[in-house]
């Protein structure tokens, strides 16, 4: 483990990060989500993913307090049309440059160029709704980064990625966290990470080796590893003082987690979706630990507030995690 | 009727320190009110109130302060303040909904869904089907000549035979809506079918194995009689339906989930094609009466067709599932039915020119 422990002279205190959802109240939400949405036709969409993080943010708690998400359906509604008014208008300019124009290279070229185009704004909105929508004791959380940075920063890495035939895809990966954490702000905290595409490619080789070596069982171990990694390069800071992250999971409680979850839905036959949904939040919550010496009581509200929903839908639409 | 007082916790949204304070609230009381420690003092409006609940702990946001939140951690006041919010309408339906608990939620999800599968197995073939009535013919055409289109190429036409085929035709009513075509195709496979363009497609293999130019004339019958009541493009709108119902359904769910629905969608369309048959055969037999022509045809066709199956399963026996409930409605049918019969030595002679 490498984590760095404070320095004596400072004050270190533990963070206790806990997950309170339930089994049964998650499922109730689900459902009702589920028939709204059936009722309306599927136009209850963005109302039932608002309850459904609501829910999940409002049960995690760091020292007693909950967090709150603030994000509501008709924001995420608005920001599901503009969705599908990006698509069509993608859709006219690739049928002009297929129809009118007669060049279907340039028109599929159009579309590749379009989706890339596409990912890292989808991100950045995403990032800025999720966060803008996120808080806790009353102190917004937000998201500073710069659209055109990240945005150059995906294209240099996706050309790279396509030169050395995807085994940059890890570099690019974990350039974009790097970039996306380390603007995630709240309140006067800064949130920063130190993850490389160096490490994270000797984890995800070893890994993908010895996954395959064991038949598979090492990939409980992988996960351990990926997850450690993500944690212990992420840290927060405030002026001189800071909290720093590390994870107690171990290979075999991953293994557990998964082994359970899977039972937990094959023999409800899909229905324990909940429960296991739940299992893994608290797993995550249970096994991140924060130290440090950050006063939890004075942070300063310092987010402007910000409306726009169409990342969030965007990310949902294309299966981006972004946890 | 007397207000309450509990202790609550108060953040402000512009610092992350909490503040206790006393909070102060009734059933008849239209806002919460408390006071802080430096002296201000906040009197929220239930109108313009949000109440998330998690367990006992609620938290409460106002509209108008958004970032300020008010933390309350008892049960009892979580169980009358949800109360008194249902009183106020600020309660929303998926709250509500959610509130009712698992059990509850289940029985109503179970309603639900035994709602949808009667819908979809009781309302959805008629509606589907009446959709159809509204579809200019135009639809049919396109559809069939696209199916022609690409199936024709292999055809080995028998041109002698498609024009005495169709002189077979001509000489009877077929009650057709619009322009029939007939076209015989050279082939050892028995089987006959009709495309919604007005196509009529007649392998020689089956007309070897007939004895009756008024089997002949059944079969045509029950062919045109698909294409007069557009049974392909109701087959195509039920499944369109029924696949839009089940994506809907199942969305969000497994992949074996959608396998089940699917499967379940063609077993449905499936008995959805037996009632069909029957309509063609009953309009068959209705077209062998117009014509004077013995309809015992129909019974002769489907002997016919029995016996070949005795042997290996004809092509035409698995798209018109041939069964014996079908051959006793027919007979049933004829028994009950008055006709008369006229030879026709026309159709006689064309008949033998396509058995040559």
């Amino acid at each position: 483990m490498e984590f760095t422990p404070p320095l004596e002279d400072r004050q270190p205190s533990r963070y206790h990060l806990e997950f309170w959802g339930k089994g049964n109240e998650y499922f109730s939400i689900m459902i009702v989500n589920w028939l709204l949405t059936l009722l309306t036709v599927g136009l209850y969409y963005p109302w039932a993913r608002a309850k459904r993080l609501e829910y999940i943010y409002g049960n995690i708690s760091l020292d007693e307090h909950r967090f709150h998400f603030s994000g509501t359906g008709k924001e995420m509604f608005i920001g599901f049309i503009k969705l599908i008014g990006l698509y069509l208008a993608a859709m006219f300019v690739y049928a002009v440059l297929r129809y009118i124009g007669n060049s279907p290279l340039l028109a599929i070229l159009f579309l590749y160029a379009a989706i890339f185009a596409f990912v890292p704004l989808a991100i950045h909105g995403a990032f800025r709704y999720r966060m803008s929508r996120l808080s806790y004791r009353g102190i917004r959380f937000g998201y500073r980064g710069d659209r055109n940075t990240l945005f150059r920063e995906f294209l240099k890495g996706v050309l790279l990625t396509i030169v050395t035939l995807g085994i940059y895809a890890l570099w690019l990966e974990m350039n974009v966290r790097r970039y996306t954490v380390s603007h995630v702000r709240y309140g006067d905290v800064r949130f920063s990470s130190n993850c490389e595409g160096t490490e994270w490619f000797v984890i995800n080789l070893k890994g993908y080796f010895l996954t395959i070596f064991t038949f598979g069982i090492y990939s409980f171990w992988w996960m351990k590893e990926r997850f450690e990694y993500k944690v212990r390069t992420t840290t927060l800071y405030r002026e001189e003082k800071k909290i720093t992250c590390y994870s107690t999971a171990t290979g075999m409680d991953f293994l557990t987690l998964h082994l359970v979850n899977f039972l937990l839905v094959i023999l409800t036959l899909g229905l324990g979706f909940a429960w296991a949904e739940m299992r893994t939040q608290k797993f995550y919550c249970k096994h991140i630990q924060l130290v440090g010496d950050i006063d939890t009581n004075t942070v300063v509200q310092t987010e402007e507030s910000f409306t726009d929903a169409m990342g969030e839908d965007a990310l949902d639409f294309m299966d981006i995690d972004i946890a | 009727m007397m207000n309450r007082q509990l202790k609550a916790v108060y953040f402000d949204g512009t610092l992350s320190l909490p503040h206790q304070v006393v909070l102060e609230y009734g059933e008849n009381l239209p806002y919460v009110q408390f006071t802080l420690a430096d002296g201000t003092y906040h009197q929220w409006l239930l109108s313009s109130l949000r109440f998330s609940r998690y367990d006992h702990t609620v938290e409460l946001r106002n509209v108008n302060l958004p970032d300020a939140e008010l933390i309350v951690e008892s049960e009892e006041f979580a169980e009358r303040f949800y109360q008194i919010m249902l009183e106020h309408s600020r309660v929303d339906v998926s709250t509500r909904l959610t509130n009712l608990g698992v059990k509850q939620l289940f029985i109503l999800t179970l309603a639900l869904l035994a709602a949808i599968v009667l819908g979809y197995i009781y309302v959805l073939p008629v509606v589907s089907e009446k959709a159809v009535d509204f579809l200019p013919q135009t639809i049919d055409n396109e559809i069939g000549t696209l199916y022609v289109e690409s199936v024709s190429p292999t055809w080995s036409v028998d041109t002698a035979k498609t024009r005495s085929l169709e002189e077979f035709a001509k000489e009877l009513n077929l009650k057709n809506r619009k322009q029939l075509r007939f076209v015989v195709v050279r082939s050892e496979v028995v089987n006959a079918y009709a495309i919604p363009n007005g196509q009529i497609v007649v392998h020689t293999a089956i007309l070897d194995r007939m004895t009756h130019p008024e089997e002949l004339a059944a079969l045509l019958g029950h062919e045109a009689a698909h294409i007069n009541h557009r049974h392909s493009l109701k087959m195509l709108s039920r499944s369109l339906a029924g696949y839009m119902i089940t994506s809907l359904l199942l969305g969000d769910l497994s992949g074996v989930a959608a396998v089940i629905a699917d499967n379940a969608d063609m077993i449905q369309s499936l008995s959805y094609s037996r009632k069909f048959e029957q309509e063609a055969d009953e309009e068959g037999l209705k077209i062998l009466i117009e014509n004077q022509l013995d309809p015992q045809g129909m019974v002769y066709l489907f002997e016919m067709l029995e016996k070949e199956s005795g042997r290996a399963i004809p092509v035409i026996l698995s798209s018109h599932p041939l069964t014996e409930q079908r051959l006793n409605y027919v007979r049933d049918w004829i028994e009950n039915s008055d006709y008369e019969i006229t030879p026709n030595p026309r159709i006689k002679e064309l008949f033998a020119q396509l058995k040559n």
